[in-house]
């Protein structure tokens, strides 16, 4: 109970900021030719890419589990998720560990990417609603679209395209296939 | 509570939560005790505790201000007290309004910080349960009001002056007294002649409005403390005008050796007897000393067997025989319980489970540090390991320990579940606990009670039969239900058992190729059926009752049960009863493994559940002619499980193999493996939400090398072989079929 009392007013800066601040950060990061941001404020942490166990009978976007300090923490393949073929390892090859998931249910995941760029300001009056068509990926895995200089940027929606329900779904439906 | 400072306000806020998870521990006592006391109604020491947990309830209600909680529980004390005192017999009428009252102040307390959680409705429920408590205290001799100022005299000190004592008297007069000439204020004024009234209350609660009043009716009662060298026999005397018509109790005062001896059963038990007596004054400490002092003086000299302490308290410092006696008792009874209540801390859960993680960090830091001392092949180093995990073994068993919680307190909760459910249902059940000391993790009972519960209404509801109907069928008007609870290697069973009707599976059967549950005209195997009563959307009951019957809930036992790593199993004898088992793993942190491989995959096996190995097996591995791998084992053919292609891992095919035998609930089968790595502690990682459709694997552990190695759970993979029987049997069978 003294959790949640605590817990209230910790939240409150993170709200504040998204009010007050003009420029958000985002993580930029490329799957092959493409780059891609996500909101930093989910980020955790960027890890190297080293051992990983494969968990069996799970779909290909499932690449496995690793070793987090103790925790274990699964990896998505982004670019499988995204129904490419799924991403070879590289000397770049990162896992991005972060949160995704309502408040008071936060899981764990770790994002296969082929390399980490940067951390880039995007304010909010540069951001565009993501296009109707010809988006390479599905268009509710896009928050918006982020103008970075001359080249815009999809910024990714990780509550939707790593929903974990919506993964889990897939995984029954690979079970039964 | 308005005008206390910010600090205090802030001190309440905080220890509010502890409040009330205390309280809530005290009411759940509340229950447990009436249930138990209604079983044995004279076990004074029950009552007493019952006293006890209400009379904390109210004055811990009391430090945080929680008024209508003390004004409430008040009234179930004082009902308490009449009981205690032998004015009231615990009736099951009384029973049952002290359970609701209970209920009443759990409702109170888990709401003391939302006002508006008290509706008008729970505030008339709350007057209803005053009136009833006040028609069982007020019926005895001394009204509610009166009783108050006797109980408060009573602990003061006993009257100075020797011959002088005091009286508590109580009377209540009848309707007549003052139609028959007599007037209570005279009897009064009598008695304060006799001696000093130290104090008097009359009570006039039960004077009518006045509308209804009938003023040569007398409805008066009054309670005075009389300090007075008078006999029983002259204080008696005063009422003898009124005695026909009169409720009067005059209660001996106590005499000094009967205040001590109270005095000892009300103390907190100490182990030691002349400690007990000098905190009551019985004896002061220096004399005390003086008799241990002697007592060592004179042990030798004696048959060797020193002298007992109680017994030259008596003779040599003059104690009373039966003060002595009492603190005897209370010593003994002390060493019974194991003076339980004082041995107790109270941890934080989240505490306790933080040190639960860095011990799991410990085993796999310690698995570590192992591997790398063998492979420097210094002896000492290696020793010196192992030592050291053997330690953090002990640690590890110690600490778990600290989690395990005894079922039965769960257990015992179902009793008035059971019982308010038998009396709605108008049928009528015996109910019995066995094992209830049977321990488990305490995340694992709070995970259980919740499927526990349906299932025990699910035998209540739909396998009892109502008195009528089971007399019919040649048993006892009354069922059975039995919940039990035992250890099994690694593993807890707890059983549910009833003697009702049994599952109807024809009925059963009908329903699930109505619902398509079932292809149409296919009759699967009796177990089959059996378990369709778990599936989401089914219920057989004719008639929905508020209680099962909707279809919710069994699906979610189910579903629950597995998400511990449980399962569940059927026995049902249709007309005899039903047996649902449930068995759980102890704990869900840390488990012995067997770790084994397949190419590079590492796979746990939890050791509980391995019963041999057969090194290079592999060979003796065939194909039946249904097209599954089987070994034959002393005779004994066993279905094998190839992981390799399960779980199709990537490997050269290894020249041998080797076959673990497990145990699963569905009996012995075989894992074919490439790899045996031994023994191992495993910390249990759970897998998370992402792979909770994974079947045939319960979790993920990291090894000392840092690697993650995911834990088989033998008796899914066991379902996985049967299922493939199953299905090939099935298939076989519609292939006739058109």
């Amino acid at each position: 109970m003294s959790h949640s009392m605590t817990a209230a007013p910790s939240l409150l800066p993170g709200g504040q900021r998204s009010l007050q601040e003009d420029a958000l950060q985002y993580l930029t990061f490329s799957l092959g030719d493409e780059v891609f941001a996500i909101d930093i404020r989910s980020v955790r942490e960027i890890i190297q890419h080293g051992s990983m166990t494969v968990v069996p009978l799970m779909p290909e976007f499932v690449r496995g589990i690793i070793n987090l300090r103790g925790a274990v923490v699964p990896v998505i393949d982004l670019q499988s998720r995204f129904g490419r073929p799924k991403a070879e390892f590289g000397k770049k090859t990162c896992v991005i560990i972060f949160d995704v998931g309502p408040d008071g249910d936060k899981v764990e995941l770790g994002l296969l990417v082929d390399a980490v760029s940067e951390v880039i300001d995007i304010a909010p009056s540069a951001i565009e609603p993501p296009p109707q068509f010809g988006t390479t990926i599905q268009r509710e895995f896009i928050r918006g679209l982020g103008k970075v200089g001359s080249e815009f940027i999809v910024i990714l929606e990780p509550e939707r395209a790593l929903n974990i329900d919506d993964m889990v779904a897939l995984t029954e439906q690979n079970l039964i296939a | 509570m308005s005008n206390a400072s910010d600090a205090d306000q802030d001190f309440i806020a905080a220890a509010m939560p502890a409040f009330i998870s205390e309280a809530g521990e005290q009411t759940e006592a509340i229950e447990t005790l009436l249930l138990e006391l209604e079983e044995q109604p004279d076990n004074r020491e029950l009552l007493d505790s019952l006293f006890r947990c209400a009379h904390t309830v109210k004055g811990s209600a009391g430090i945080f201000g929680l008024n209508k909680v003390v004004e409430f529980t008040h009234h179930v004390e004082t009902l308490l007290d009449k009981c205690r005192d032998g004015e009231l017999a615990l009736t099951p009428e009384i029973s049952t309004l002290l359970l609701k009252c209970n209920d009443q102040i759990k409702f109170l307390v888990d709401t003391a910080t939302d006002e508006t959680a008290d509706t008008p409705q729970q505030k008339d429920l709350r007057a209803d349960l005053v009136i009833q408590l006040c028609a069982y205290t007020e019926g005895t001799a001394t009204s509610a009001g009166a009783a108050e100022p006797a109980a408060s005299t009573a602990d003061t000190a006993p009257a100075g002056e020797p011959g002088v004592t005091q009286w508590h008297i109580s009377a209540r007069f009848g309707p007549e007294t003052f139609r028959n000439g007599m007037d209570p204020l005279s009897i009064a004024k009598y008695l304060q002649g006799l001696g000093s009234v130290k104090s008097i209350v009359c009570a006039t609660d039960a004077v009518p409005s006045l509308v209804d009043m009938n003023p040569e009716t007398c409805y008066l009662s009054f309670a005075m403390v009389l300090e007075s060298a008078a006999k029983r026999d002259d204080v008696e005397g005063a009422f003898s005008f009124v005695a026909d018509d009169c409720e009067l109790e005059v209660r001996a005062p106590e005499s000094p050796e009967q205040k001590l001896v109270r005095a000892i059963e009300d103390m907190p038990a100490t182990p030691r007897l002349g400690d007990m007596l000098v905190s009551v004054g019985a004896v002061s400490q220096s004399q005390l000393t003086e008799v241990l002092s002697r007592q060592e003086q004179t042990a030798p000299a004696a048959s060797g067997q020193k002298a007992k302490i109680g017994n030259l308290l008596e003779t040599q410092a003059g104690v009373a025989p039966a003060v002595v006696e009492a603190a005897l008792n209370k010593q003994q009874k002390a060493k019974e319980s194991g003076g339980e209540e004082n041995r107790f801390i109270r941890v934080q859960a989240d505490r306790l489970d933080a040190v639960i993680n860095l011990l799991g960090e410990l085993v796999i830091a310690g698995a570590g540090a192992n591997l790398l001392a063998r492979e420097t092949r210094n002896v000492a180093l290696i020793e010196a390991n192992l030592h050291m995990n053997n330690l953090i073994e002990e640690i590890r068993n110690g600490t778990l320990g600290l989690r395990m919680v005894p079922v039965g307190e769960t257990f015992s909760r179902f009793r008035r579940v059971v019982r308010d459910t038998a009396s709605s249902l108008g049928k009528e059940v015996n109910f019995e606990i066995v094992g209830g000391e049977a321990e488990l993790d305490k995340s694992m009972v709070e995970k259980i009670a919740d499927p526990l519960m349906h299932l025990v209404r699910n035998s209540l509801d739909h396998g009892l039969e109502p008195p009528a109907e089971r007399v019919a069928a040649g048993k006892t008007p009354a069922g059975k239900l039995t919940l039990s609870a035992k250890h099994e290697t690694g593993a807890i069973l707890i059983r549910i058992e009833d003697d009702g009707r049994g599952i109807n599976r024809e009925r059963v059967l009908q329903r699930a190729w109505n619902k398509g549950l079932i292809e149409q005209g296919v009759v699967p195997s009796d177990d089959v059926i059996n378990m369709m009563i778990f599936e989401a959307g089914f219920s057989t009951a004719e008639q929905v009752t508020n209680l099962s019957g909707r279809g919710v809930g069994m699906d979610v036992v189910k579903r629950n049960i597995e998400a511990l790593r449980g399962n569940l199993k059927l026995n049902s004898r249709p007309g005899k009863g039903l047996t649902v088992d449930i068995r759980l793993p102890l704990t869900l942190a840390i488990i012995d493994g067997f770790l084994v491989g397949v190419g590079k995959a590492k796979f746990v096996l939890p050791l509980g559940s391995v019963v041999e190995v057969i090194e290079a097996g592999g060979q003796h591995v065939r194909v039946d002619k249904n097209g599954r791998h089987v070994v034959e084992l002393r005779g004994n053919v066993l279905p094998v499980v190839r992981l390799r292609t399960l779980y199709s891992v990537e490997s050269t095919l290894p020249e041998r193999t080797s076959v673990v035998v497990v145990a699963s609930p569905k009996g012995q089968y075989g894992i074919e493996v490439e790899v045996l790595m031994g023994q191992q502690q495993t910390v249990i990682k759970p897998l998370g939400r992402l792979f909770k459709t994974l079947r045939g694997i319960s979790g993920s552990s990291i090894l000392g090398s840092g690697e993650v190695a995911l834990i088989l759970d033998v008796g899914s993979l066991g379902d996985l072989v049967t299922a493939d029987l199953h299905s090939s049997s099935h298939l076989n069978r519609t292939e006739v079929t058109p």
